[in-house]
């Protein structure tokens, strides 16, 4: 990371606080002071450690818990993203089922159908409706993997989703505690 | 060190550094730091708290075209300084207790 970015992070970590800009100009000069003593920025801004750990020692020093700007709509916001979380994991969970039973219903039937057809085959020569009975269940086979797979993709990644925002609901309600404490 | 102990001596510690001339930010890291280490993202809370206690002023002053932020301390601060050094006795004799 180059200073440009790191102060960038840096202000995105520190968004609520109060002397943000303060802090911000301190490790700019922290950094400026770092490579006029012939030190290489990126080696020196990765011994600063990461935008986040230096929010939590901010955040572990007692004087500093007060300095986070009060949010008063802090709860209805909350309350507000939790059903919308809610509501959107239904939503996704829901197009993911309906993905995989019609792929998988699309899978069986294509792959009946040709496997019928082609036994048909071997008697004898196929007559041009055959040929194209044939040519539309192995394309219901192809769109059945289709949706199989984007199915079984979305559920893969609302899953991570859902991992995803449990992990940092953790982190919130133990910012939460951290803060009334 | 046990993190509760350094805590109380690093502001301590960062005054001293300051005690002779005013300093900046990387050097009073790196003064202090011979002594006892100290990290950057902790010495910023404690040069704020110095700061709102009146131990410290700050001033900037350019410096190869560049600003720095220096601090100073005051007549204040130097008395918490001596108020530092009536507890040594009071440490060095827990010491001894703990050491026996």
């Amino acid at each position: 990371m180059n200073k440009k970015e790191f102060i960038k992070a840096l202000s995105k970590a520190l968004h609520d606080y109060e002397d943000k800009d303060e802090i911000l100009s301190y490790y700019e000069e922290l950094i400026d002071e770092a490579v006029l003593n012939e030190m290489s920025e990126e080696t020196f801004i990765f011994k600063l450690g990461s935008p986040t750990q230096i929010r939590e020692t901010l955040l572990n020093d007692g004087s500093f818990k007060k300095r986070l700007k009060e949010k008063e709509n802090f709860q209805v916001k909350r309350l507000f993203s939790t059903t919308a979380k809610l509501f959107s994991g239904i939503i996704v969970g829901f197009v993911a089922i309906v993905m995989g039973i019609v792929g998988f219903s699309f899978v069986i039937g294509g792959l009946s159908n040709s496997v019928a057809i082609m036994l048909r085959f071997i008697v004898n020569f196929p007559t041009k409706i055959e040929v194209f009975f044939f040519i539309i269940s192995q394309l219901i086979l192809g769109i059945g993997l289709l949706l199989l797979g984007i199915g079984i993709l979305w559920y893969t990644v609302a899953n991570t989703k859902i991992i995803f925002m449990k992990l940092t609901g953790k982190i919130d309600s133990s910012m939460d505690k951290r803060r009334q404490a | 060190m046990n993190p509760q102990l350094k805590k109380g001596f690093l502001e301590t510690l960062v005054l001293a550094a300051i005690k002779e001339e005013p300093s900046y930010g990387y050097k009073i890291i790196q003064d202090v730091s011979e002594v006892l280490e100290m990290s950057e993202s902790t010495l910023y809370p404690i040069l704020k708290r110095l700061e709102t206690q009146g131990f410290v002023t700050t001033y900037v002053e350019a410096h190869q075209s560049r600003l720095r932020k220096y601090y100073k301390i005051t007549a204040k601060g130097l008395k918490e300084i001596e108020k530092a050094k009536d507890d040594f006795n009071e440490i060095e004799s827990i010491y001894r207790y703990i050491m026996r």
